[in-house]
């Protein structure tokens, strides 16, 4: 048995797929048409014209042998162990490319990534990274990592978010959307460790009354578990117990910070039945329509409502603005995009269509302490006091996200619009590895990308008593810090120009 | 001969022989806002504990298919 590598074009994929599942699947001609028609061609569709598509079978992955030795091996019906990979690239793919330095150069800059299918029909679609630049639209901002695979036996790094299809007995949904994210964060971050099925199922045999497989779907409260003993300092939020605003604004300021939340969407307020997991890991881009939509908050809280009144600063709020979110969902090709009020807006059910976000778990870095809301209502607080003399009647937009400090720094040492000596102070402040961060702005200065406020906390102080949270604090002339060996808090007059907004968390805004 | 590259404590130095660092701690109106912000600030760490418990009784009552 050796590999078999092909090169075909969009026009020839269904002809040379439907032939070699047939043949490698051992399923009938109709079945092999089937499982194209219905599961691949919407997923083949989205992408550019010029994607040029290279398939090799059989092929050994990882994640699909892993449930057949745990589940598919043990049943009557006698399921294949090996699957087929599909590699993508942007523009003509020849034999040589493969064979020479320049070459493969090349096909490293135009690799678009890969789609596995394996056995399991009709849910064939299997671990996936496919990139944003591989589909036709792609102004949206997602979290991606990086893979390492390789086609035709060279080396080749794969970028974007993984994907998979749940094939309902060993993944569902929830199963699912923890393997793509812990597929995710160890692609990003060496700390963390891809999870099998297999390994998802044992971690959570504690937390399991009855049998596991073939899977019935988990709760949330499993998935939080299982993300705890995958090294995260995991929190749930649940729509019934923040009002709808506030869900909404705590779930994008997560969105905001680069974090895959793992989301629960539900028709129950309907009386519906569904219960459905997916993965939200970016957003759609900022317009200028979208700020200038962008109204000052009503606040709910009546602390921050009277400080605005008396104070009269209005605050805007980039986690309220209208945006869609990207999502992994299972059911479709990677990349879906829905409004947070409407999640699965995309499904043609009408059923799906009336479900919302009931709750999501947020994977956060272990000692990240500080709650998001904390973060929000104590930076809203910092600028409505006198601390940094606000002129009344001014409209600020506020943009509040968690980002480690490593990034926060890099991002500072070459951003030439602050001050050299604002710069240096802030440099060499000693922070934690996550900060919250809250840039200030007007829907003007946003416009350009820009702020003139800043304020950072840290993410490892959940008490805010006496300010002990706060690292930086920074707005037009009057600056705060702890500095130099943060007993005491100081403000001093240097000046803080508009500057350059932070976008690496999204790379972009 | 080794060179210093990073020079914050010169800039703050400066800045005080200048006048123009402040010790906010010291400032009685300045104490009297973080008062205020502590004791504001206490009633959320309260409003978040409560969010997260009931948050996590929550999640154990919808399956995800």
């Amino acid at each position: 048995m050796s590999i078999t590598t092909i090169v075909c074009s969009p026009h020839e994929l269904r002809g040379e797929l439907t032939q070699i599942m047939k043949e490698e699947f051992a399923v009938s001609p109709r079945v092999a048409e089937e499982a194209y028609d219905d599961r691949l061609d919407e997923y083949f569709r989205r992408l550019k014209n010029e994607v040029q598509f290279v398939v090799e079978y059989p092929y050994v992955d990882k994640v699909y042998r892993d449930s057949y030795y745990a589940y598919f091996s043990s049943k009557r019906r006698p399921y294949q162990k090996d699957c087929i990979r599909i590699s993508m690239f942007d523009g003509e793919v020849l034999p040589e490319h493969f064979r020479n330095a320049a070459g493969v150069a090349g096909l490293q800059e135009r690799y678009r990534g890969f789609v596995v299918l394996r056995p399991t029909i009709p849910n064939i679609i299997g671990r996936s990274v496919v990139s944003p630049y591989a589909l036709q639209e792609h102004r949206f901002l997602s979290l991606a990592g990086k893979y390492q695979t390789t086609v035709n036996s060279v080396k080749l790094v794969a970028t974007g978010f993984p994907h998979a299809s749940q094939d309902t007995e060993m993944l569902t949904c929830a199963e699912t959307s923890l393997w793509a994210l812990m597929e995710y964060f160890a692609g990003r971050y060496p700390e963390y460790k891809p999870v099998t099925p297999s390994v998802i199922i044992d971690t959570l045999r504690s937390r399991s009354s009855f049998r596991q497989i073939p899977s019935e779907g988990l709760g949330i409260e499993q998935m939080g578990f299982a993300l705890r003993e995958f090294g995260f300092g995991t929190k749930a939020y649940d729509t019934a117990e923040l009002s709808v605003a506030t869900f909404a604004n705590v779930f994008s300021v997560y969105v905001e910070s680069g974090i895959p939340l793992i989301v629960a969407v539900s028709d129950r307020h309907h009386g519906g039945r569904i219960g459905h997991a997916v993965v939200v890991m970016g957003r759609s881009e900022t317009t200028d329509a979208d700020i200038d939509q962008l109204k000052a908050e009503e606040e709910e809280d009546d602390v921050l409502a009277t400080m605005m009144k008396r104070k009269r600063i209005r605050i805007s709020d980039n986690a309220n603005i209208k945006r869609s979110f990207v999502i992994a969902d299972d059911n479709y090709p990677v990349y879906q995009m829905a409004p947070f009020a409407m999640p699965a807006a995309y499904y043609g059910d009408a059923d799906w269509q009336r479900c919302e976000i009931v709750q999501f778990l947020v994977p956060l870095y272990p000692k990240v302490y500080m709650d998001a809301l904390a973060a929000i209502k104590y930076v809203k607080t910092v600028l409505l006091d006198d601390s940094f003399c606000i002129p009344a009647d001014t409209e600020l937009f506020v943009r509040i996200f968690l980002a480690s400090s490593r990034s926060y720094k890099d991002y500072l040492t070459i951003e030439e619009s602050f001050g050299e000596d604002l710069k240096e102070i802030i440099l060499a402040i000693p922070m934690p590895k996550f900060i919250w961060v809250g840039e200030v702005s007007s829907k003007n200065l946003i416009k350009k990308r820009k702020a003139n406020g800043l304020i950072i906390l840290d993410a490892t102080e959940p008490q805010t008593t006496d300010d002990w949270n706060l690292v930086f604090g920074g707005y037009d002339q009057k600056l705060y810090c702890r500095y130099p060996e943060g007993k005491r808090l100081l403000q001093n007059s240097l000046s803080l120009e508009a500057f350059n907004i932070f976008t690496n968390n999204l790379k972009g805004f | 001969m080794a060179i210093k590259l990073n020079r914050a404590q010169e800039i703050m130095d400066r800045l005080e022989r200048e006048g123009k660092v402040r010790v906010m701690d010291d400032c009685p109106e300045f104490r009297k806002r973080q008062k205020e912000r502590n004791k504001y600030m206490e009633e959320v760490r309260r409003e978040c504990n409560r969010i997260s418990f009931n948050s996590w009784i929550a999640a154990s009552k919808l399956l995800l298919t």
